[in-house]
């Protein structure tokens, strides 16, 4: 068996760390936790839209599903929406991708209803598919870690 | 409680209607599952399992790298199983008592037709993660798991394009 890697180790505790070493604190609603998913969404959506062609077509449309879906769970509106950034259209997408997926690691662990505990993590699962899309479109690891969680891919 | 995302997983993850129906009913199983031990214990011996096979399958290509990832993810749950004072599965040594798709892999033909049953094969492990996230309250290893469901959501889209499947058409 191979050595533990670091980021084995961190992908198995960090998390833990995220929730407080000393008294725990009260999570925000549920409805803001899914806040910054739901912006993801809606960039993404907008992004694919601008790269056009069958993958930025579908694409779009699984985001703007994804935008309904976070909606009927009752993600707030009130999150800031991502910045798309310069560059290529899909190295524009894969940016955003990373920022949904760090959106819904975060949430994932903390929103309340199992519902929406289901919810991000089906979207954190299909947000990495497109991300590894991506990454084999661009010509690179489509693979990058064993924990895709917005960090890498 | 409502059952948490089996089907609906699986079906964005990318399964066809039929298997995900199928692995609907596995995994509903799985959430009747009590305890937080057993859905560790099974998760890290899924992922050992996921290491043999690709170890042995011979699919060429991303094998190597796919067995290490399912590793990590087996070393990142034994993690969270050995915190809870339990015992780890014995790694995988043999075919003996593999899951059906997981031979099915390992006794599919060469080529697309076997990175076909990989991606069967990765269907099920995504619907394994959906079903016992439900069991699981620590945000910490709620958020394993979901990683580790999205790596085999890649794995997933990885052996679609390998067997000339459109990884367009089938969800996620």
């Amino acid at each position: 068996m191979v050595a533990t890697t670091r980021r084995g180790l961190l992908a198995a505790g960090v998390t833990l760390g995220l929730a407080g070493c000393g008294a725990p604190e009260e999570p925000p609603p549920d409805a803001d936790l899914l806040a910054p998913s739901l912006a993801a969404a809606l960039a993404l959506a907008a992004a694919y839209e601008r790269a056009g062609g069958r993958l930025g077509r579908e694409l779009a449309a699984r985001e703007r599903e994804h935008a309904e879906r976070l909606r009927a769970a009752g993600a707030g509106a009130g999150a800031t929406t991502p910045a798309a950034g310069g560059g290529a259209p899909l190295e524009s997408a894969l940016a955003l991708e990373r920022v949904a997926m760090r959106a819904h690691v975060r949430a994932v662990g903390l929103v309340r209803g199992r519902p929406a505990r289901a919810l991000t993590a089906e979207l954190l699962a299909e947000d990495a598919r497109h991300a590894s899309l991506l990454l084999a479109r661009l010509g690179r690891d489509p693979l990058p870690t064993a924990f895709p969680d917005g960090r890498d891919a | 409680m409502p059952e948490p995302l089996s089907r609906r997983a699986a079906l964005a993850a990318g399964l066809s209607g039929a298997a995900a129906l199928a692995l609907g009913a596995t995994a509903s199983g799985a959430a009747a599952e009590p305890d937080l031990g057993e859905a560790l214990t099974a998760l890290v011996r899924a992922e050992q399992d996921a290491a043999f096979v690709y170890r042995t399958a011979a699919l060429g290509g991303e094998a190597a790298a796919l067995a290490e990832q399912e590793d990590e993810h087996a070393r990142a749950l034994s993690s969270q199983l050995q915190a809870l004072g339990l015992p780890l599965p014995a790694p995988r040594r043999s075919r003996s008592g593999l899951p059906p798709e997981a031979l099915g892999v390992l006794e599919a033909g060469a080529g697309a037709q076997r990175l076909r049953a990989a991606a069967a094969y990765e269907r099920t492990l995504i619907a394994g993660c959906a079903a016992r996230l439900g069991l699981l309250e620590e945000p910490g290893i709620v958020r394993t798991v979901a990683t580790v469901m999205a790596s085999h959501a890649q794995h997933l889209a990885l052996h679609e394009r390998g067997a000339g499947l459109d990884p367009l058409s089938s969800g996620g």
